[in-house]
């Protein structure tokens, strides 16, 4: 008794030396131009082929949550950035030019004049401390 | 017997690499087994031959898309399928095998081995060329590399409960046969 595969197998093993043939002829679409003994691919360096290995398995699989990933670390390297004050040079390209902040307060000042109702603004309290304490002479009356 | 379906070692690796020497192991064990496979399917020696060179072919100039070397065989016998579809196709383009998504219910194929007596090896081969291109194309995966049927359903493109129901009918349609011709 016999399997199925002994039978089909045994019924077609005369094509050998044809499959043999057939074998020969993919394996020269590996091989190199006649006369050439290089070997068909080049020489990898182990470390490359390690590279490619983690690329092929562990990258390539997931590139688009790696994208992501790296997109993301970008943005918060940028945003981090050592020496230029990012934050500073980020508000003051929001903010208005100096002569237009003074126009601003100008005008400000100029209504608030007319509001209260003065000339100008209210003179400063004099200074009473011009002169260095231990010399004020007080004059004490007695009543 | 050869148990086929133990995973030897083969040397996907190196052939990856371009190793000639990898790419001839491989050769050498999946030649006589796609060859019968192919040929039971199209029935014609040269084109069987120019077949399976195409497949070799194939296989070293896309071993890149192959994720998993433990399913080089499944992958392999893939792209002979696909040619023998093509050449189906070429010939009588109307009456091209295309796997049907149906699903016929959940039969199972059985682990029952179909032995056969010298007597009956001519009768097998004739029941074999009387079943449909798609139901002997499972039963030859099944009988000649003893694919799983994931295998199965992998190399044809078809569901697995299509090629379980295929798979039943053609082991039952032979028995029936040789069971008929011993009568």
């Amino acid at each position: 008794m016999k399997t199925p595969r002994e039978i089909l197998l045994n019924r077609h093993r005369d094509a050998g030396p044809k499959l043999d043939a057939v074998r020969e002829k993919a394996l020269a679409a590996l091989a190199p131009a006649a006369g050439n003994t290089a070997p068909a691919r080049p020489v990898v360096s182990w470390p490359l082929r390690i590279a490619w290995t983690l690329w092929r398995e562990l990258i390539f699989p997931s590139r688009r949550i790696w994208a992501g990933l790296a997109a993301a670390w970008i943005v918060l390297l940028w945003l981090n950035l050592p020496g230029g004050n990012k934050p500073a040079r980020m508000l003051a390209e929001t903010l208005p030019p100096d002569h237009e902040i003074q126009a601003l307060l100008r005008e400000q000042r100029e209504m608030f004049v007319q509001l209260v109702g003065s000339g100008g603004p209210s003179p400063a309290v004099p200074n009473k401390t011009t002169v260095p304490r231990s010399e004020v002479i007080q004059t004490i009356t007695l009543v | 017997m050869l148990l086929v379906s133990e995973r030897e070692q083969l040397p996907v690796r190196e052939a990856r690499a371009g190793k000639p020497s990898a790419w001839d192991a491989l050769f050498k064990r999946y030649q006589l087994p796609l060859y019968t496979y192919v040929f039971e399917l199209v029935r014609h020696e040269q084109t069987s031959l120019d077949i399976v060179q195409e497949t070799f072919i194939n296989a070293v100039r896309h071993i890149g898309g192959l994720r998993d070397g433990a399913k080089f065989g499944s992958w392999l016998f893939g792209i002979a399928h696909q040619k023998c579809i093509q050449h189906w196709r070429k010939r009588r383009p109307e009456q091209v095998p295309i796997d049907d998504d149906f699903e016929e219910g959940g039969f199972d194929p059985g682990p029952e081995e179909i032995l056969i007596r010298k007597e009956q090896e001519e009768q097998f081969m004739k029941s074999l060329g009387e079943l449909t291109e798609r139901h002997r194309a499972v039963l030859l995966l099944h009988f000649v590399e003893d694919f799983s049927l994931e295998e199965i359903a992998d190399i044809t493109g078809a569901q697995i409960g299509t090629v379980k129901s295929r798979l039943h009918y053609a082991k039952k349609t032979l028995r029936k046969l040789l069971e008929e011709n011993e009568a």
